[in-house]
């Protein structure tokens, strides 16, 4: 049942079909997590014209299944993109003035059980990894800076008989750039700076990796259990036998992130964005549901 | 009759290898285009001094496949290539992909040499397993048309060797000097060169009157490394081939031993170079790093995070003294890479009929008013000697004007915050062909993905910066890089040159007039540099200038500045214009009188660079002008700027004739304030 009776619900549309939010089954042995996630967005400064607003959503994977769309969009028309890698709602109308919507979903997750196996290069990447490969104005991964810092600091840890080229870079990354909150976000700027945001030391693990020739992509998502009104974290994903593994060069952490952790856009894509309004904010609010009955995905 | 044919051959075949190549050299035909592999460092090193001057060749590296479909972009080129048995068959297959037959197998590097050089007077063989040798040995070689015979061992040299050939001299390197009992017959004269500088000092006595012009240096350890193995110093022979220029190797990678080995290697061969050409990148070539000079006087910390400025070898700029060479550094991420962008600046092919518009892109994100305006002023100054301008400012710089800019012009600027010109935001690039010459005139410019991107599609040189700067004092640089060319005509090497030495001394007079913000004047001329080689000429074609330039002129003693009476059309940007005198200078300074819609007027400078045989200093004409000169020892220029207080001389109405006597440096100028402001001439 969709539980505000006057809200568009596309959990109907997803139970009848769309594979946007239709899960994998987690793991039965492993404890899972249920929690409530509700966005309260803000639109405002628009001047009577027509306005879009994209608002990413979470793809489902092995560890994490969403359930149970639910929004007031209150005149905005919603439609659903279900692109696999970037799932998002798009909000259109025409607005003057502010306006206040809300989203809200049931996320179900668990802790990465698989160990993370050996990260190696790759010479000749499949055309839908190139991507993770190449440079990007956030991820400047030809940059002579980067070459000199991973020539600098990570190919000593190199030296081994069974050298591990991810986790000597990893621990490059996390010895010479200190986490300061007042550090920078720009890939370059913390390398010359040695000073990052969580979300620099991030973008600039990624660029690392995509350097030396190691598919990779940068997380943003929710951590449920924060109070703070974004509730932003950033991890960053690498690619192995076939599959995309969590590592946190800010939080140092390899594979098991904490299950709280709740995967949002990748590659610095925005959580949110709109166009034909001055601005978008939001609030991210959780509940856990472990205890309450789950959300239920079918229609009524 | 075959004798003398012979003759003939081995004169056109030295001609080739010896013979400067004109940047802008143009040819009707593609040139066939020869492929090696790039990790075979004798092969490679053999077909780029024996080939490499007279048609393309591309060191292959099998993980860039498409970097021959780049080169090859709008030509037929027709293709050969060349293998070893040791070629793995990865790379031996995708050579016959492209070229559409199987490649020449060479078994045996003696007979390649023979097959490159038919009719050599000189031959120099060194060892295939010393790497520092095989390219002191190749450059030389290069650099004179003697043949370069590489062997295994040294008991691999024999009559065989040399069979077939007449030479006057066999050069031994020292890894094959213990050969020197059997060369005796070889040749008419064996050479045994223990020491690298045995091969300047030989090839100082060939060019005999005509001493290089430029230096290269390179260094061979830039082939290990894990994530950035550049093996640049591969393509330094062919440099040296082309410029006639001797080699120095340097197994130090930080700057100050680079400056020291050299200099000293330049002073013990009576070498005085009007070019050093860097090759190698930023980890085999360390530039200085020189402290923020805003931060060290207490300013704020630069955008970006920089508290170092790397600043370029053989500048002495951070020593507050003129950059005296004309310097470049020829860099890509990869040998492969290199290749291409040397084949391109040797073996261009373009069009005659139709010379293509600079393109200049400035303040796209509209915050920049100050440099805006100097700017527009350098387009009316490339206007005024009629070289085709497209400009665009501020909301007219659209990603869809960036996209038509890189594939439209021969010579990009861009002024203004940095920016990806190639990248797409999602990641991708987003343009098949890059112009010759790009100057990204933007904070940190040299440090991003963009510069070896651009070179990878087809640029051969790009002028950028290492550090933030301020916007007046980069479009500045901007302005004297362009007078230096057009009006000037000088090459980038040397443009780039006299550009930075315009700031450095606009960085003195500011800080002997007590401006407050001189360093962030001198930050930008430590942070520019250029990448390419030096005596890059981007073909500009400028003609006889419409209205009149300012004029500086060596006589008697004196340098004589002349200032015409007509201006270039006003430049105006936000609160700011300039109606300077052609070939006058900006710099961001700016005078408190307004024109009638109350935009503050930008002063006009006068800056000039003179060959001057012995070290001096310009004096100024009257008490109402402030000089500076610098000195340029080793080059032998002298370069002065000079700043005129109109308020001072009403009379002269911004124009006139002035004579700036010359005294020896460290001299005393005359008390010009006993004499009074001259009349206008």
């Amino acid at each position: 049942m969709c539980r505000r009776s006057r809200a568009v619900s596309i959990g109907c549309l997803i139970a009848a079909g769309l594979p946007l939010l239709a899960a994998p089954t987690l793991a039965a042995a492993a404890k899972v997590q249920r929690w409530e996630v509700s966005f309260a967005v803000r639109i405002s400064g628009a001047n009577g014209g027509p306005i879009s607003v994209r608002l990413a959503l979470p793809v489902s994977t092995d560890t994490q299944r969403v359930t149970g769309l639910d929004m007031q969009t209150r005149g905005l028309t919603p439609r659903l993109v279900t692109d696999a890698a970037n799932p998002h709602l798009l909000l259109r109308g025409k607005l003057k003035g502010s306006r206040r919507i809300s989203v809200s979903y049931e996320v179900a997750s668990q802790r990465e059980r698989d160990a993370v196996p050996r990260i190696e290069p790759i010479q000749s990447p499949t055309a839908n990894l190139l991507a993770y490969l190449t440079p990007s104005p956030i991820f400047q991964s030809r940059s002579i800076l980067v070459r000199d810092f991973l020539e600098t600091y990570a190919a000593p840890k190199l030296g081994g008989t069974e050298p591990h080229l991810m986790r000597a870079i990893l621990e490059a990354t996390r010895e010479q750039i200190v986490h300061r909150s007042d550090g920078k976000s720009l890939v370059l700027d913390v390398i010359r700076s040695r000073r990052a945001q969580r979300i620099g030391l991030e973008r600039t693990f990624t660029t690392f990796l995509r350097c030396a020739r190691i598919p990779a992509r940068m997380v943003e998502g929710i951590d449920v259990k924060h109070t703070t009104k974004h509730k932003r974290v950033f991890w960053t994903e690498v690619w192995a036998q076939n599959r995309w593994w969590p590592v946190s060069a800010s939080r140092g952490l390899v594979g098991k992130l904490p299950a709280t952790y709740v995967a949002l856009t990748r590659d610095g894509e925005p959580i949110l964005s709109v166009e034909g309004a001055e601005k978008a904010t939001y609030v991210v609010e959780t509940r856990h549901l472990d205890d309450a009955p789950a959300r239920t995905a079918a229609p009524p | 009759m075959t004798k003398a044919r012979t003759i003939l051959a081995a004169c056109l075949a030295a001609a080739l290898l010896v013979a400067p190549r004109p940047a802008s050299a143009r040819r009707a035909k593609p040139k066939p285009v020869r492929l090696v592999p790039a990790d075979d460092v004798a092969l490679s090193t053999l077909f780029l001094i024996g080939e490499g001057s007279g048609h393309p060749v591309l060191l292959f590296d099998p993980r860039d496949r498409d970097a021959v479909d780049r080169f090859t972009e709008d030509r037929k080129s027709a293709f050969s290539c060349a293998v070893r048995e040791q070629t793995g068959k990865a790379t031996r297959g995708l050579l016959r992909e492209i070229t559409g037959a199987d490649c020449d197998t060479v078994d045996d590097l003696t007979a390649l040499a023979h097959k490159l050089w038919p009719a050599p007077k000189a031959a120099v063989v060194t060892s295939t397993d010393d790497y520092p040798w095989l390219l002191h040995a190749a450059a030389f070689a290069g650099a004179t048309g003697s043949a370069l015979l590489l062997v295994a061992a040294p008991a691999a040299l024999s009559p065989h060797s040399v069979e077939g050939w007449n030479l006057e001299t066999l050069y031994l390197a020292a890894p094959v000097a213990t050969a020197a009992p059997q060369a005796g017959g070889l040749a008419a004269h064996v050479i045994t060169v223990e020491q690298p500088d045995a091969f300047t000092t030989e090839l100082r006595r060939h060019l005999g009157l005509t001493p290089p012009s430029a230096v290269v240096i390179a260094n061979p350890k830039d082939r290990g490394g894990i994530f950035s193995p550049s093996s640049l110093s591969l393509l330094a022979p062919l440099l040296c081939a082309t410029h006639r220029a001797p080699l120095f190797l340097t197994d130090d990678s930080a700057a100050d031993a680079i400056e020291r080995g050299a200099s000293a290697w330049m002073e013990r061969n009576g070498l005085q170079p009007k070019y050093v050409i860097l090759v190698g990148d930023e980890l085999a070539l360390r530039s200085h790093l020189v402290p923020d000079p805003v931060l060290q006087a207490g300013g704020p910390e630069a955008r970006g995070g920089g508290t170092q400025v790397r600043v370029e070898i053989f500048s002495q700029i951070q020593r507050e003294q003129p950059q005296d060479y004309a310097v470049g550094r020829v860099v890509a991420e990869d040998a492969a890479q290199a290749s291409a962008t040397l084949a391109r600046q040797l073996h261009r092919h373009r069009g005659t009929a139709h010379r293509r518009p600079v393109v200049v892109l400035s303040n796209a994100d509209q915050v920049f008013s100050l440099g805006e305006t100097i700017s527009r002023a350098t387009v009316s100054e490339l206007r005024n000697v009629a070289v085709p301008v497209r400009a665009y400012f501020r909301g007219e710089v659209t990603p869809e004007a960036i996209q038509q800019a890189l594939q439209s012009t021969d010579l990009l600027i861009w002024e203004g915050h940095a920016r990806d010109l190639t990248l797409e935001e999602r990641g991708g690039i987003s343009t098949d062909r890059t112009p010759e010459t790009v100057v990204l005139q933007g904070c940190y410019t040299l440090d991003r993905s963009d510069p070896f991107i651009l070179m990878q599609h087809g640029t051969e040189a790009i002028v950028a910066t290492s550090a933030a700067i301020y916007s007046s004092s980069g479009s500045a640089f901007a302005h004297a890089l362009i007078d230096s060319l057009v009006y000037g005509h000088n090459d980038l090497g040397t443009a780039v040159r006299d550009a930075r030495n315009y700031l450095l001394a606009l960085t003195q007079l500011k800080r002997n007039r007590e401006h407050a913000e001189w360093n962030k004047t001198y930050r930008a001329a430590l942070a520019f540099a250029l990448w390419g080689d030096p005596t890059l000429r981007p073909d500009l074609a400028a003609k006889k200038p419409v209205l009149a330039p300012v004029k500086w002129k060596l006589d008697d003693g004196e340098l004589n500045l002349t200032i015409p009476q007509r201006p270039l059309p006003a430049s105006a940007a936000g609160p700011y214009y300039a109606d300077p005198v052609p070939r006058a200078m900006l710099g961001g300074l700016v005078l408190h009188e307004t024109d009638a819609e109350k935009r503050r007027r930008l002063k006009a400078l006068f800056f000039a660079t003179q060959p001057q045989p012995t070290p001096s200093t310009a004096c100024a004409p009257s008490a109402a002008w402030d000089v500076v000169s610098l000195y340029a020892p080793l080059t032998r220029t002298l370069s002065v700027l000079a700043r005129p207080e109109w308020d001072r001389m009403p009379a002269a109405g911004e124009r006139g004739t002035f004579s700036f006597p010359l005294v020896p440096q460290g001299g005393t100028c005359r008390d010009v304030e006993l004499h009074g402001p001259p009349a206008p001439g």
